[in-house]
């Protein structure tokens, strides 16, 4: 599970820098769901936000809207997991 | 509190300071993000040359016959603007919407002095956004359509000032009062440049609103841009 938790880093990193934001929203998603505690999906979400992000009123003149939607969603999946194991 | 409740509280207090500090550093992370990025992007740059080997001989056919487009039409705008682009930079667009959520444009510079606000041209004379931020080579454009961004142009043909702002992946929107002289097809300019910004392909009016909905195209794709220029602000000011 470590080497794929590993292995996992490299693949959010090529879909971040490669591919489109839904795919590697997708991907992370995924991740989310199939590891356990994945924190670093949410530091994954802050590095697409350095790279990517300018401040515009579209999104209330946030520069960090994807890392708050893996916040929440990281807390949301963590909260049913536990409900339901 | 039990000791579940104790580590669980200390979890979420380290988590906590981890994130306030990615907060604090996040000009010095951007750097690195950018440094280790670079990288990749630059191999990426290589191989969606090779890309093409792997497509259909349709797609290949299609892909021939766009680049001989590509080419006469960068042959026609070299000649008539071999002087005007003297000082401008050229650049390539390794990432463009929709890859990007922001809508933003990373494009690489290649070791020509560019600055956070100098103007993002394709060819000469249309202007597509401003360089908000450089890092190791490349820089990251923010693009007049971006979604909610707003810029003051005006109407080439009959000087009309207008507040335009953008809708993602070309598009804008500027509101008028009822009875503006503006048509489809008016082109809309930068008032300090003159440089095309976009091209109007719909005014709409409502009987019940004193004000007309324009929309407004850039004349480029943006979603297939390969190469940019980029130049100063002070060098497009007329």
């Amino acid at each position: 599970m470590f080497f794929l938790r590993i292995f996992s880093y490299i693949v959010l990193s090529v879909v971040i820098l490669f591919f489109p934001w839904w795919f590697a929203g997708t991907v992370l998603f995924l991740f989310f769901c199939f590891f356990k505690k994945y924190y670093e999906g949410i530091f994954f979400a802050f590095m697409y936000d350095l790279l990517f992000s300018v401040p515009v009123t579209h999104f209330w003149g946030s520069v960090h809207v994807v890392f708050f939607t893996a916040l929440i969603v990281f807390v949301f999946i963590e909260n049913v997991r536990k409900r339901l194991l | 509190m039990s000791l579940h409740q104790k580590s669980k509280f200390r979890i979420v207090v380290v988590f906590g300071i981890f994130i306030g500090l990615l907060f604090l550093l996040s000009n010095m992370l951007q750097s690195v993000v950018f440094f280790v990025a670079s990288p990749a992007w630059k191999i990426g740059e290589i191989f969606s040359g090779y890309s093409v080997i792997l497509h259909s001989k349709d797609s290949l056919l299609q892909e021939n016959k766009r680049l001989k487009e590509q080419i006469t039409f960068l042959q026609a705008e070299s000649s008539i603007h071999n002087n005007a682009d003297n000082d401008s930079s050229k650049a390539s667009v390794v990432v463009r919407p929709p890859q990007s959520l922001y809508g933003t444009l990373i494009v690489r510079i290649k070791d020509i002095p560019v600055e956070k606000g100098d103007y993002v041209l394709v060819g000469s004379n249309i202007m597509i956004g401003m360089v908000d931020d450089v890092s190791f080579g490349f820089a990251k454009v923010i693009l007049f359509s971006l979604p909610g961004y707003t810029q003051n142009f005006v109407v080439q043909r009959s000087g009309i000032p207008l507040v335009v702002e953008g809708r993602g992946s070309g598009n804008m929107r500027a509101r008028l009062p009822y009875g503006a002289d503006i048509e489809v097809h008016d082109v809309v300019v930068d008032p300090l440049s003159s440089r095309i910004i976009a091209e109007v392909i719909d005014v709409s009016e409502e009987d019940t609103d004193t004000f007309m909905n324009v929309l407004l195209k850039t004349p480029v794709n943006i979603l297939e841009l390969q190469d940019v220029y980029i130049r100063a602000q002070e060098s497009l000011k007329i």
